[in-house]
């Protein structure tokens, strides 16, 4: 009984304080309300500044280049890359940007070479199969060009390292916003291990340079 | 290939290593036979083994083969990569770690003798531990923890075992015809390796080859010098190494061709009676020619079938050049 009865106490407490909220939220009523529809209404300014664009790696580009024979430039690509933008128009610098580049997606127009690069005797792709930059920071460098530094991840290893942006641009195209960015930044492959047909006395000099520049054109579409 | 990396290949993974192995296993190889032939044998016991029935003659510096092998290995990896490195992520770079860890187990077979199950325990380990060094980072591959496992258990017995065989018929066969067996098959194995999009494995054997001529002409001269206790640990831990570097790392682009590969060596199994050395070196090329014609033949066709390499030479540009 006396338990029963603790129960209907909780229950009218319960009540009780239910009736006393309502009263208090009709009582203050309309003041409360728009001070928390001002706020919602800020934040939704705020997120619809930043919009996300999915990269489309049909239109997007990761090329490669790297001294070969001491003397020539060499140019491959990867064709396979997925990541994201979260892009604000109004300050770019409030954006960010993540990537993944698929290493055995490798292209150097030539079928044989690439599967040779994927192997142990270059890239290893079976034990570091993608390369990944997620920004931690974009600032202005002025005529309308930026800087985006951000954790670079290869072989196993991850550096900061800042990438040139620059071409950055919005539109429609299919019925659909797109933006349009090229990044550009340059590695020493040997910072990563991969120190195989290097000349250590002359990074430029040998089978291989050290120095890899890296330009990343990227198409991507709004959701 | 690039003159600098034919240069430093030429240097460190061919003339250095095999002149300071002529000079090191010449010089090693005569004191012991100068000992041999001034030491009583009755006063000289500490340098003498003792198998429980009678007196038996030192076998020797078994252990300066092994090192110098190794040396040559090392010498060749520096050559395409000269940066060291105390321990690298990339297990593709762990080759010249693997091979000083086999050639611990070959030193430590020269020294002692160790009991047959003693000696397959220890070169299991060994064998093993490289197998763990080479091939731990390929989930992919493996698929689970349990294939991996017993693929390290596999590659370490196997390559254990073929050694026990191999050091059993070495004790009895004059070093000179080893080390030319061995020198056909790593010769052998450096283009179906390179075929096998794994050019490494056709430069890293280079100074092991430098090493295994000047061991067959001080062979020649000294004929107690053997390949049993530490050689044999060596070139097949080197033969087991680069097939994990072709098949595991790389992906070999015909598996068949290079499992005969590691095949080749049980070569050194077979029973030969006759004492002559050239006639038991030619049967050994016979059954070489068949398993090593095989396996190039089977690459071949693999390359062929692959149709127009679209002008892409990679044996000019980081392969082994004849």
């Amino acid at each position: 009984m006396k338990i029963n009865h603790s129960k209907k106490t909780i229950s009218a407490s319960i009540a009780a304080l239910t009736l006393f909220a309502g009263a208090v939220g009709i009582m203050g009523g309309w003041g409360t309300s728009e001070i928390v529809n001002t706020a919602v209404a800020e934040i939704a300014k705020t997120e619809s500044a930043t919009q996300l664009f999915e990269i489309d790696a049909v239109h997007s580009n990761v090329i490669f280049k790297i001294r070969h024979g001491s003397v020539a430039n060499f140019y491959g690509r990867f064709n396979e890359m997925e990541g994201s933008i979260n892009f604000d128009a109004d300050k770019i610098e409030n954006s960010s940007m993540n990537m993944t580049v698929q290493i055995g997606s490798i292209d150097t127009n030539n079928a044989k070479r690439d599967v040779h690069l994927t192997g142990a005797d270059f890239f290893n792709a079976r034990q570091y199969s993608a390369a990944s930059f997620k920004s931690t920071g974009i600032k202005s460098t002025g005529d309308g060009t930026y800087a985006a530094t951000g954790e670079f991840s290869f072989q196993g290893k991850t550096v900061e390292l800042t990438a040139d942006l620059h071409d950055i641009r919005t539109g429609e195209f299919r019925g659909g916003s797109v933006l349009g960015i090229e990044a550009r930044f340059t590695i020493k492959r040997s910072d990563f291990g991969m120190t195989k047909y290097l000349d250590p006395n002359d990074p430029n000099k040998g089978p291989l340079g050290d120095e890899v520049e890296i330009i990343v054109a990227i198409e991507a579409a709004g959701k | 290939m690039d003159p600098q990396v034919q240069e430093r290949l030429m240097m460190f993974g061919g003339f250095i290593p095999g002149a300071v192995s002529m000079l090191l296993l010449m010089a090693a190889w005569y004191l012991h036979a100068f000992k041999a032939s001034r030491v009583d044998h009755d006063e000289a016991e500490p340098d003498f083994e003792d198998d429980g029935q009678s007196p038996r003659r030192s076998v020797g510096p078994r252990w300066v083969l092994p090192i110098l092998l190794v040396m040559g290995f090392v010498g060749a990896v520096y050559a395409v990569d000269p940066v060291f490195k105390l321990w690298p992520d990339s297990n593709s770079d762990r080759f010249a770690h693997a091979m000083v860890l086999i050639g611990l187990v070959g030193v430590l077979e020269g020294l002692v003798r160790l009991p047959v199950l003693v000696g397959i325990a220890v070169r299991f380990v060994g064998f093993g531990g490289a197998f763990w060094m080479l091939a731990e980072a390929y989930p992919a591959i493996f698929g689970d923890n349990t294939v991996f496992v017993g693929s390290a258990i596999f590659a370490g017995l196997a390559s254990s075992l073929l050694v026990a065989g191999a050091d059993w018929a070495s004790e009895e066969t004059p070093a000179w015809v080893d080390a030319a067996t061995w020198l056909v098959i790593i010769g052998a194995s450096m283009p179906i390796f390179f075929f096998n999009h794994f050019s490494l494995g056709a430069q890293y054997p280079a100074g092991v080859i430098a090493v295994l001529v000047s061991t067959g002409v001080t062979g020649l001269v000294f004929e107690d010098l053997r390949f049993a206790r530490g050689g044999n640990t060596v070139l097949v831990g080197m033969l087991m190494a680069l097939l994990v570097g072709s098949i595991i790392q790389s992906g070999a682009a015909n598996l068949p061709a290079a499992m005969l590969i590691g095949v080749a060596p049980m070569v050194l199994l077979v029973p030969l009676k006759s004492e002559s050395g050239i006639r038991r070196l030619l049967a050994r090329l016979i059954i070489l020619a068949a398993v090593l014609g095989a396996s190039g033949g089977l690459m071949y066709q693999s390359s062929s079938a692959g149709g127009d390499d679209g002008g892409y030479e990679s044996e000019m540009d980081f392969g082994y050049e004849e």
